[in-house]
């Protein structure tokens, strides 16, 4: 038999539980428009009942109830759906990154149209049909040499406005991992906190809230596999394609054991050799990606062969320790220069490896937006090679028709490469032309009259057998797609054939060959559908996400009319506490005031 | 399934963000009047449409090719039919002047007409059409024949050949076919195999034989003259029933050309260009979604529980 008092307490306790969950809701109700708000529910136990059978216990009815007391705050989240959400917003960055930089291409290329390079190429083969059968006229000549001129300021232009896509996603990529590195750090001192709560006894709902919104974030940027440990710790790891090693990012005990990711900013020959070739570099990357000080920079100078120049060049994001030094696959820090001069100090492992090709360890995310990013830069590649062999094609057919033979000092060749200096041999200049530095020869601009399109030098004024040969260059199929930095005129068309109509030497058409305007024609088609794929594939995702969203926001999401219904319903119960109290009161007046005057 | 008014509002923001696409893309197709505005719309539509119009222009240079040609052609036809005219009068003044009661005076009279005829010869031999002399083969920039006067002060037809008089011209009418069209000045004044089968020697041989006047030289201008002149008007003859031929195969060309330009714009339309019609229903259909959509969502989002609470 408990006294009046205790009555009071059960009360009292009432209005502490009802006052806690009016609390809770208003926070969700606070929180309605929140990003990654889970909503929280105070749930609600009765206190340990009196009457637990022992010795000092009179008997009496029942377990007597003490009150209600709140027993845990939780969050209703659904980590499954969490996990689902992730995997698809890897995806949808992945190739929301990718359209992006390929409707940029597009744009550029700018097919089909009449003013893109389709349409110039058709316009120069035109004109040199129109010079056959005028060419003792200088105008028909002028006609030529401006439309060529044409076009290759157009393919010109074309190379150096992708060249300049190329950087610009360089760019973006830097600014995606200093962002990634800021959201580790932030993971990282939260999950410390929440740990530290969570041992504590209580529940980090808010913090674990924040934590979770990182984690999309991050989950967008790169691939992430997540471990949650004891104490509502996470292990955040990344999914990447053939590291060996450890590849955590964040564990829920901090160590130093933990990588980030660094940019490397320029890789230099340090030798004779051009970018791209076998030899000596010096690679220079900024710790942290973070390039605002130079206090960041460290250089380090290594062998390189062809192939991983290509992959350090388009992947530019490392693997490197917690400092941001570049590590190898056993965490060892990579022999370099610091910013101040010095050597490198070894880390933590307290071991240096030498800097060669294969130790260094490139970032290479599975799925996500930085992902996206660097094959991106590997389609620019491919498309800046293929307009390269495009201009190549061009120069070295029409080089051979007008000329009559395969070697490029036997006469003044018509398109030339702007980049060649005095030093350099005729062969090699030709062999070095790519879209960027074509152009039509200086002396044949400055005196149209230098034009030779008749069958030799003593034909007549009114010959235009070779502008005839030229012309019809148009339907000829060229091994365009054989084309590499290093091919010749005398490999790409092989032995000149005699024309027998024109009395001529041209080119004759190979079976597995394709025409000039069929090869751009190609280029833009395999662009086109790349770009298709990667918006249709985004559309997908958008769908899916956007269903997943749904059901997540269904278990977590605040509904307003929810919370006002549950708001009565706690005001009510709290009033009827109140009333109790107040009886109470009463009662107590009785006691105290009434039973003995 | 719980709903929040979250999910009300987002359903309604990304199903409205997709309408709006939808307008903007059929807008964007009915300013241009094209199905498809960048390659990545259509990539099998847009390479087709590259292709054509790379043909389409390809073909107006070949329908310009032809036309050169053939008013070429029509001005060597011309020219062959004066030559054909002064041969003729040539014949005709031959015969005359087998005549046996011709004395010196009307010998010498006919005498001065052939060398007239000589220089009017040298003058269509030596035609010239947009710029070029179009007996002169690939030296058209230069006089095929010339005139001189011998000794005894007759008109002489002077032409020394050469391999660029006597080459071709060829001309590409449509894809990888090049015909020729010019008739060379050693085409007509040739007219035999042998060394003096040509008319610079018939004709000196004709003004010399007027000239001597004896009654051996008279007789060889009715006989071998007479029978050189009319092989010169056969080989004229066969001369323009080739050039008549070409002219019929160039107007041919120029038909299918045109032909060929009418398929392909035709095709060209049918692969780029909107049905204005179909696009303008799909524009008044998704209009009336987008309304649709604002209208109930308007409705549907704005009451909630606070509104009927006291």
């Amino acid at each position: 038999m408990s006294g009046i008092f205790s009555t009071l307490n059960i009360a009292t306790r009432g209005l502490n539980a009802q006052q806690t969950a009016i609390d809770v809701t208003s926070h969700n109700i606070a929180n309605a428009n929140t990003d990654g708000y889970s909503r929280q529910r105070a749930t609600m136990e009765t206190t340990s009942p009196l009457g637990m059978p022992s010795m000092n216990n009179a008997t009496g009815p029942g377990q007597l109830g003490t009150g209600v007391q709140v027993s845990s705050i939780t969050r209703i989240r659904d980590s499954y759906l969490d996990y689902q959400v992730r995997t698809g917003n890897g995806t949808k960055g992945l190739y929301d990154g990718r359209e992006q930089f390929l409707s940029s291409i597009q744009s550029v290329i700018n097919e089909p149209s009449d003013t893109g390079v389709s349409s110039l190429i058709g316009k120069v083969f035109d004109s040199w049909q129109a010079l056959s059968t005028s060419p003792e006229l200088s105008n028909t000549r002028t006609v030529v040499v401006q439309q060529s001129k044409a076009l290759t300021d157009q393919l010109n232009s074309t190379y150096n406005q992708l060249i300049s896509l190329k950087s610009d996603s360089k760019d973006v990529i830097k600014q995606d991992v200093v962002d990634v590195n800021s959201m580790l750090n932030q993971i990282d001192d939260l999950n410390k906190q929440i740990r530290s709560v969570s041992i504590g006894g209580e529940e980090p709902n808010d913090l674990m809230d924040k934590r979770d919104l990182l984690e999309d974030q991050l989950s967008t940027k790169i691939g992430i596999t997540i471990d949650k440990k004891s104490f509502e710790g996470n292990d955040i790891k990344a999914t990447v394609n053939g590291v060996t090693g450890d590849t955590s990012l964040v564990t829920s005990i901090s160590s130093d054991d933990v990588k980030r990711l660094s940019y490397i900013s320029s890789i230099v020959p340090t030798g004779t050799q051009k970018a791209g070739e076998d030899g000596s570099y010096v690679v220079t990357y900024y710790k942290n990606a973070d390039m605002s000080t130079d206090a960041n920079k460290v250089t380090m100078t290594m062998s390189l062969s062809s192939d991983q120049y290509t992959s350090l060049d388009q992947g530019r994001v490392l693997w490197a320790d917690k400092d941001g030094y570049a590590v190898d696959n056993s965490g060892n820090r990579l022999d370099g220069t610091d910013s101040d001069g010095m050597p490198i100090i070894a880390g933590t492992t307290n071991n240096l490896t030498t800097a060669t090709g294969a130790a260094i360890q490139l970032f290479k995310p599975s799925t996500g937006e930085l992902n996206g990013y660097m094959s991106v830069q590997a389609d620019i590649d491919v498309y800046v090679n293929q307009l390269n062999s495009l201009a190549k094609g061009i120069a070295f057919s029409v080089n051979a028709v007008l000329s009559g033979t395969t070697d490029p000092t036997a006469a003044t060749n018509f398109f030339v490469n702007s980049d060649a200096t005095a030093t350099t041999s005729a062969v090699d200049a030709e062999t070095g032309i790519t879209a960027g530095n074509i152009s039509v020869n200086q002396s044949i601009i400055k005196d149209v009259m230098t034009l030779n399109v008749g069958k030799d030098a003593t034909s007549g004024s009114t010959d235009g057998s070779k502008a005839l040969a030229i012309a019809q260059l148009r339907d000829v199929k060229l091994n365009i797609q054989g084309i590499n930095s290093s091919t010749t005129r005398a490999t790409f068309t092989g032995v000149l054939t005699d024309d027998a109509t024109l009395g001529v030497k041209t080119i004759s058409s190979s079976s597995d060959g394709m025409t000039i305007g069929g090869y751009f024609t190609d280029t833009v088609n395999r662009l086109a559908i790349q770009t298709q794929e990667a918006t249709r594939i985004g559309t997908n995702q958008d769908a899916q996400l956007s269903s997943l969203e749904q059901s997540r926001t269904s278990v977590s999401g605040v509904s307003l009319d929810e919370e006002m219904a549950n708001l009565i319903q706690f005001q009510h119960a709290y009033q009827a506490n109140a009333k109790i109290i107040s009886t109470v009161d009463e009662l107590l007046d009785v006691i105290i005031n009434g039973l003995k005057k | 399934m719980r709903i929040t008014n979250k999910m009300l509002s987002n359903n309604f923001l990304r199903d409205m963000n997709t309408n709006l696409n939808n307008l903007s893309t059929l807008q964007t197709q009915m300013a241009t009047g094209k199905q498809i505005n960048k390659a990545s719309d259509d990539p099998a539509k847009a390479s087709k449409i590259m292709q054509i119009n790379s043909d389409i222009s390809a073909n107006k240079q070949y329908n310009d090719n032809i036309t050169t040609t053939t008013n070429w052609l029509d001005m060597t036809d011309t020219a062959l039919g004066q030559v054909g005219d002064i041969t003729t009068r040539i014949q005709e003044l031959l015969v005359s002047a087998g005549n046996a009661g011709y004395g010196a005076d009307e010998k010498g009279a006919i005498k001065d007409e052939i060398n007239q005829k000589v220089g009017e010869l040298s003058q269509i031999l030596n035609t010239s059409f947009d710029g070029k002399y179009i007996f002169a083969g690939t030296s058209g920039t230069t006089k095929p024949t010339g005139t001189t006067e011998d000794t005894a002060s007759n008109t002489q037809l002077d032409y020394t050949a050469t391999s660029s008089l006597e080459s071709k011209l060829s001309v590409e009418v449509s894809q990888g076919v090049t015909t020729n069209y010019n008739v060379t000045a050693s085409q007509i004044i040739n007219y035999g195999t042998g060394t003096n089968d040509n008319l610079t020697a018939l004709l000196k041989d004709i003004t010399s034989n007027l000239d001597l006047g004896t009654s051996a030289s008279t007789t060889s201008l009715t006989t071998t003259d007479l029978t050189g002149i009319q092989s010169v008007m056969t080989n004229v003859l066969k001369l323009r029933s080739e050039v008549g031929a070409k002219q019929n195969g160039m107007e041919s060309a120029l038909a299918r050309n045109v032909d060929q330009n009418t398929n392909m714009t035709e095709m060209l339309s049918t692969t780029e260009d909107i049905d204005i019609t179909e696009k303008s229903m799909e524009y008044s259909t998704m209009q009336t979604v987008y309304t649709a959509s604002l209208q109930t969502s308007a409705k549907v989002l704005q009451p909630s529980l606070l509104d009927y609470l006291r």
